[in-house]
This record gives structure tokens, C-alpha cells and sequence, in this order.
């Protein structure tokens, strides 16, 4: 693997990407409110509270922390530093918090249409500047590693997904004539495979080998994110002409999964701290991941059962994201937020070590909440109308846990760096 | 001088360690310490403490870290 280029100067300030974070635990905490009143009694992949609550997760939960994790990324790992910080939180955090709140809306409600508009327009100009700075970034950027590399074409997806998503609310609205169904096939692909897949697959190639002591990812690894990008296109492609064949999409795009699920379990095998809370939590990703692609693969090929297409949005969306951004939360929080105060110079003594931030007594908890969760949502799939107060209320001990964590997170930087400023001024 | 091991440790914690041992080295003093793999992450912030570095493999799969002021 090619070394990343690290620049801990052109880091953005702490609290934009904290900002991404604790919006998307708050989402993850109004996922818990709406699934209380949820009245959707049959599992139905197109009921208007389904979609709600989908692109609460996708959109305001995995949207925040992936957005705020791939600005802090791109400025330490590619070198595109992040120098107009309040530009991008207006730019980017924003319209994403308003644009999903009103995408969330519209569907709720029914498809409501001025809605559904105003939620694609702001939603796609959060996502072009965020491409934007990302994307010409990266092409003036010095690193040629495989992390920056796949985080250009996790962009690339996420642009993708979004004028794809444009295009279904222009034609759900009556106001472009174009084919539904393979729109909304590639909306989904893109957004799964594309942005959600590509961007795990460039972070796990860094995190993983240095959190968990494993041997680096093969070299044909890191080709994996291209050959995904231009299976995606054919894919679409393919979706318009041949709607019907829905399959064959999904059994290419199963090839890729497959093997990076083969190669992580592989390394996680090798790993030399197989105590640490992450080498869990990676394998439930590993895990969810084949779960997800599987249903989703039998979903083309089965339509009988109408919950499995939930069943396969739950593990790939909740099971493999929420629990691979949790798990990287846990490591990546903490890390800042030592990293910020380190650069103050405090005196000797003053700095509290990474797991003075958060113990890995923490992490394990966490993932135990995502198990349940996990497993009340699994059953919520298969009988929305009797599982969802069991759903809601483990969406909301998770959010309500997570926070709190957050919030001690945030008290005890403050405490630092109040501190460091007394001592400086005596 | 022998290397101190710190493969045992979780990450960040070495790093942690490392910083916090080059914030007190002295003139003429080398310290050095056995770690898992190439410690990216750690080059930056030693370069802007004014730190040189080298590394020699550890023979069992590891990477001795030799540090002193530049």
C-alpha cells in the first residue's frame, strides 16, 4: 500500500467534522421518534414512511458521519486542507440538514412535491460542493495513496446518486418523462455501491491495517474501487435498456463484495489485536455485508417475500454503515480531539490519553446497542406493524447512549483547552 | 540502549508515548522504541517538533523507531 500524505496543518478546525457527527446522532435519535407513531403495519419497500425513515439513516445518520469523517480525511491523509471551514459548514452542513429534513418531510407526508424539490435542490448542491472541494482537491493534491484514490471515486458515486435522486423527484413530480423503475435500480446501486461501499473500502484499507496490526490489503485491492465504478455504469446502463433483468446487476455487483468480505476476514485473521473493540466490530460489518448483498441478490431474483428487500436495506444501511461509522467514531473522535489539544502544547500532565477521551469499555457497550438494535430492526423487517416500538426504543437507547458520549467527549475537550489557556495567560 | 516494545498497545497509545517522550529529549539523546509497522501517522508531528528520526527493522516483524533532536 502506498503511504498516505500526511499533513496535520491543513486539518480542519475540531469542530466541523464534529459538527457532521453530533447532527447525524441527533438524526439517529428523530430515526427513534418517527418509528414510534410509524403506522406501517406489512412490510412494504415503497410505503412513504419506509422512504422517510430510509433516508433519515442514509442521508441524515451515514450522510454526517461519512461527509465530516472524508473533510477531515481528504485535509490529513490527501493534503486538501479544509482553510474556509465556515464556508464549507455553509456550503455543505447546511443545505444537507435542511435538505434531508424536507426530503424526510415530503415523504412522510405523502410525496409531497414543492417538498421533495426543494430537499434534491439543496440536497444536490451540499453534495456538488462537497464533490467540489473534495474532487479538485484531490487532483491538485500530492497523494497518490490508495485511500485518496478511493475517496475521489466515492465522490465521483456520491454525485452520481444525487442527480440520479434529482432525476426521480423531477419524474415523481411529472416534470421529466423518464423510466421510474431503472432510475430508481441506479439510484440505489450508486448510493450502496457506489458512495457506501467505495468510501468503506478506501477508509479500511488505512484503518484497518494501523488500528488492528494487520498486513496491508493485496495490491489488486486497491484496482477493486475503478472495476466497482465502471460496474456501476454498465450496470445502469444495462437497467435501462433491460429493466427487467434486474438480476444480473446484482449478481456482478455481489463479485466485489464477496471479496473484499473474503479479504478483510482474512486479514482480521492475522490481526495482532484481536481484543481491540474494532476487530468485532469490523467482523459484524463483514458479516452485514454479505447478509445485505445476498438479500439484495435474491430480492432481483425473489419477489415473494416483501421483506426481504427491508431485510437487505437494514444489514447493508444499518448493519454494515451505521455499524462501520460507529466503529470508526469510536476511534477517530477521541484521536481528534487529543490531536486538536496536542497541537496547543498544554503542559505537561494536563493532556489525557485517547482513551481518557473514550474507553474502550465505551466501544464495547456501543457495539452491544448496535447488536440489539440490529436485531429489533431484523424483526421489525419481518413485522413492521408488531416490532416497531421494540425498533424504536433501541433506536433511541443507541442515539441517547451515543450522545452522551458525544457530550463527554466535548466537555472534557473544552475542560483541555479552557485549562491550557489559563496556564498560558499565568 | 534496548528498544522499548510497544506492539502490545492499542493505537494511538504509542504515539501518545513517542510525543510525549520527545516533548522531554535531550540534547546528544536517542531513544528508541519497537513498533508494529511503519508509523505513519507519527512522521509529521515529530518533523514539527524539530525530532529526527530513523528506523531499522526489528528482525520479528516489527520496526525500531530511533529518535533524536535534529
Amino acid at each position: 500500500m502506498s503511504q498516505a500524505w500526511l499533513s496535520y496543518d491543513d486539518a480542519p478546525p475540531f469542530w466541523l467534522p464534529a459538527s457532521f457527527f453530533g447532527a447525524a446522532m441527533l438524526w439517529l435519535l428523530l430515526l427513534g421518534g418517527l418509528l414510534l407513531p410509524a403506522d406501517m403495519l406489512t412490510a412494504n419497500r415503497y410505503h412513504p414512511q419506509l422512504l422517510a425513515l430510509t433516508h433519515v439513516l442514509a442521508l441524515g445518520v451515514l450522510g454526517n458521519i461519512m461527509s465530516g469523517a472524508l473533510l477531515q480525511m481528504l485535509a490529513v491523509a490527501s493534503g486538501v486542507a479544509a482553510r474556509r471551514a465556515s464556508h464549507l459548514l455553509l456550503g455543505i452542513f447546511l443545505p444537507w440538514q435542511a435538505g434531508t429534513a424536507l426530503l424526510v418531510g415530503g415523504f412522510w407526508f405523502g410525496f409531497a412535491p414543492l417538498a421533495l424539490q426543494a430537499a434534491a435542490v439543496l440536497l444536490c448542491a451540499a453534495i456538488i460542493r462537497l464533490a467540489w472541494h473534495g474532487l479538485h482537491g484531490l487532483a491538485h493534491s500530492p497523494a497518490r495513496d490508495a485511500s485518496s484514490r478511493g475517496m475521489a471515486l466515492a465522490l465521483l458515486a456520491l454525485l452520481v446518486t444525487a442527480l440520479l435522486g434529482l432525476g426521480l423527484v423531477l419524474t415523481l413530480s411529472g416534470q421529466l418523462p423518464l423510466p421510474l423503475m431503472p432510475l430508481l435500480h441506479s439510484h440505489v446501486l450508486w448510493a450502496a455501491m457506489g458512495w457506501l461501499f467505495l468510501l468503506l473500502l478506501a477508509v479500511s484499507q488505512t484503518v484497518i491495517p494501523m488500528f488492528l496490526i494487520t498486513p496491508s490489503y493485496p495490491a489488486w485491492m486497491l484496482s477493486t474501487g475503478r472495476a466497482v465504478l465502471l460496474l456501476l455504469l454498465a450496470c445502469s446502463l444495462a437497467l435501462f435498456f433491460w429493466p427487467a433483468q434486474l438480476w444480473l446487476p446484482a449478481s456482478l455487483l455481489l463479485i466485489p463484495v464477496v471479496l473484499y468480505a473474503v479479504q478483510s476476514w482474512r486479514l482480521l485473521r492475522q490481526s495482532r489485536r484481536p481484543a481491540d473493540p474494532l476487530w468485532r466490530q469490523w467482523q459484524g460489518v463483514i458479516a452485514c455485508l454479505l447478509l445485505g448483498g445476498v438479500s439484495a441478490w435474491l430480492c432481483s431474483r425473489w419477489t415473494a417475500w416483501p421483506s426481504l428487500p427491508l431485510l437487505a436495506g437494514l444489514w447493508w444501511l444499518g448493519g454494515a454503515g451505521l455499524g462501520a461509522t460507529l466503529a470508526m467514531l469510536g476511534k477517530i473522535l477521541p484521536f481528534l480531539a487529543w490531536l486538536h489539544l496536542k497541537r496547543l502544547n498544554p503542559p505537561r500532565g494536563l493532556l489525557p490519553s485517547t482513551h481518557g477521551f473514550l474507553p474502550e469499555s465505551a466501544q464495547r457497550r456501543v457495539r452491544l446497542l448496535h447488536q440489539l438494535w440490529l436485531l429489533a430492526g431484523t424483526l421489525w423487517c419481518w413485522q413492521p406493524g408488531r416490532f416497531h416500538g421494540l425498533f424504536a426504543l433501541s433506536t433511541l437507547a443507541l442515539a441517547s447512549y451515543a450522545l452522551w458520549l458525544g457530550g463527554k467527549i466535548a466537555r472534557r475537550y473544552h475542560a483541555v483547552q479552557g485549562a491550557v489557556s489559563t496556564a498560558a495567560t499565568h | 540502549m534496548s528498544p522499548v516494545d510497544l506492539r502490545h498497545l492499542a493505537p494511538p497509545e504509542p504515539m501518545e508515548i513517542i510525543l510525549d517522550a520527545a516533548d522531554q529529549l535531550q540534547d546528544q539523546q536517542t531513544l528508541a522504541w519497537i513498533l508494529p509497522h511503519h508509523p505513519t501517522p507519527l512522521l509529521p508531528m515529530l518533523t514539527a517538533q524539530g525530532i529526527a528520526y530513523r528506523f531499522e527493522l526489528s528482525g520479528d516483524g516489527g520496526v525500531i523507531l530511533y529518535i533524536s533532536k535534529a
